[in-house]
């Protein structure tokens, strides 16, 4: 046996013996990540200087393959694991790293990514938050939207614009920000699910020293691309497990126990979707394989992405063929599925939209001409976006 | 299953890519694409499997191929998509694969050798 099959038992042996636990709980999520840490099995190919163990991604991957089949409590340290404590391990100062690494990885902070405004989603560089140097502290005043996660978060990555008369991208710093500051105001949103997993958050004078800057002075935009690119691979990579209520697996059950198979029609959606869910799980098996060679998907993390909104929606159309009228919510804990129809257009959205991930793919991956940007050599504060647009009358 | 390519998978890569480059660049492509009289080129295809015997990559010696496997085929395949080439290229590979798994001796003795050569353009017809 291999000694990544010996590490692949020793984890699935851990992972038998805990007590699986709903994720509604954030404190019992808390604890389970202290849990987690102390088996060894939070920030596995992290460093270990700051909290990690220092292993490689191919143990990193092994356990989260593993981990997808047992619900563990953990999805609400998604954003901070995912994306902002890999962006402070690869551009944080070394105090930024010692502060904050070991408390994500323990549960002891929640953190939240604070990019999207409502007047800047894809164009996000657009963004209009504002953070003025006053002596050594940052004075922030602005709003935040789609923010997953903040209204548990304890720290957050925010990008504000820190100078509006250069050009979009160059005037832009990533921050460190504690939510708990009186000056922050977070308030849930409540989407099409009946749940709030979104929040909006507005910023009254919060003041950040000046040691929380990640990265450079004005260079928030190239902070942001390294926390975007690891947004894409972690969500590109997602499982899409058999387990899913639009899963091949439970859509050709149902169909079956409804007696829809006998159709021709029906049948052939069903081997679509099939060939669809294969697709992708290749497409991430070949990721996995590449990570661990040592290759970095870098921008192909946004084929996954495309291909999983790509599946999901699919899904939903196969789904509301076989369910009818049943896929139609009109009280609270009417069927489950109508639940999981509302989440299918998000996939499509969040995250970075389908066709920004088409701009990428086409940009980046196939090389082809890109899209040209009027707005790249011109200062921020003459753009007639967001608010700025009503400004200039537009 | 490794879904990477070898380092002999790479050179079979990046030689195709190359013969296509050559053979069937983008004007050709087009060309083929509006044209009525011809759905692909056939004189690429008689070069393809001919000279570069692709078609007969997962066909087995003793039927007159190169006896490799289905990770080839997929480099090929995926040469031939980024090159955007019209080609007979999948159905044949699958009416070889299919003819191969049926066990049928006769069959495969006598349509194989015809599939892996090219002179024979086989797809799969479901009934």
């Amino acid at each position: 046996m291999s000694e990544i099959d010996d590490y692949a038992a020793r984890a699935r042996a851990w992972l038998e013996g805990v007590e699986a636990v709903g994720t509604a709980d954030v404190g019992r999520a808390r604890e389970f990540m202290g849990v987690l840490h102390d088996a060894g099995y939070s920030g596995i190919s992290w460093p270990a200087e700051y909290g990690g163990q220092g292993l490689s991604e191919a143990e990193e991957r092994v356990f989260q393959q593993m981990a997808r089949g047992y619900s563990l409590p953990v999805s609400v340290f998604g954003i901070g694991i995912g994306m902002c404590g890999p962006t402070l391990v690869s551009i944080g100062t070394q105090e930024q790293k010692q502060r904050y690494v070991r408390p994500l990885l323990r549960g002891e902070e929640i953190w939240c990514q604070m990019f999207s405004e409502p007047g800047a989603g894809s164009d996000v560089a657009s963004l209009q938050t504002r953070a003025v140097l006053d002596g050594d502290l940052w004075v922030i005043n602005g709003q935040k939207v789609w923010t997953t996660v903040a209204q548990h978060a304890d720290r957050g990555l925010l990008i504000a614009r820190t100078d509006p008369d250069v050009p979009k991208h160059q005037g832009i710093t990533m921050f460190v920000v504690d939510m708990h500051h009186p000056g922050v105001t977070v308030r849930p949103l409540r989407d099409m699910t009946g749940d709030s997993h979104f929040n909006e958050i507005f910023f009254d004078d919060v003041t950040v020293p000046a040691d929380q800057v990640v990265g450079e002075v004005n260079g928030g935009w190239s902070a942001a691309v390294t926390t975007l690119l690891h947004e894409r691979v972690s969500i590109g990579m997602g499982a899409a497990g058999g387990d899913r209520p639009m899963s091949y697996a439970n859509l050709s059950a149902q169909a079956r126990s409804r007696g829809l198979t006998d159709d021709p029609a029906v049948r052939e959606r069903l081997v679509d979707l099939y060939l669809k869910e294969r697709a992708f799980e290749l497409l991430t098996a070949r990721m996995s394989q590449e990570v661990k060679a040592g290759i970095n998907p870098g921008a192909r993390g946004s084929v996954g992405k495309l291909l999983l909104a790509d599946l999901l929606l699919f899904g939903a159309d196969v789904a509301t063929e076989v369910f009818g009228p049943e896929a139609v919510a009109f009280e609270p804990g009417d069927h489950r599925i109508a639940q999981s129809l509302s989440w299918a257009p998000g996939m499509a959205l969040g995250g970075g939209t389908n066709e920004v991930m088409r701009n990428i793919i086409g940009d980046r991956v196939l090389g082809l001409p890109r899209e040209p940007q009027v707005d790249r050599d011109v200062p921020f504060r003459t753009l007639k976006v967001g608010t700025q647009a009503r400004e200039a009358g537009a | 299953m490794r879904l990477i390519r070898t380092a002999e998978q790479d050179e079979l890569g990046l030689s195709v890519r190359a013969f296509l480059a050559r053979t069937s660049p983008m004007s050709r492509v087009r060309a083929v694409a509006e044209s009525a009289a011809e759905s692909y080129d056939r004189k690429v295809w008689d070069r393809m499997t001919g000279e570069l015997g692709l078609a007969g990559l997962a066909v087995p010696e003793e039927y007159g191929g190169a006896g490799f496997g289905r990770g080839e085929v997929a480099v090929v395949l995926e040469e031939l998509g980024a090159a955007l080439t019209p080609s007979p290229y999948l159905g044949s590979v699958l009416a070889a694969e299919l003819l191969l798994q049926l066990g049928d001796r006769a069959a495969a003795a006598e349509l194989l050798p015809g599939i892996a050569a090219g002179t024979t353009v086989a797809t799969l017809q479901l009934p």
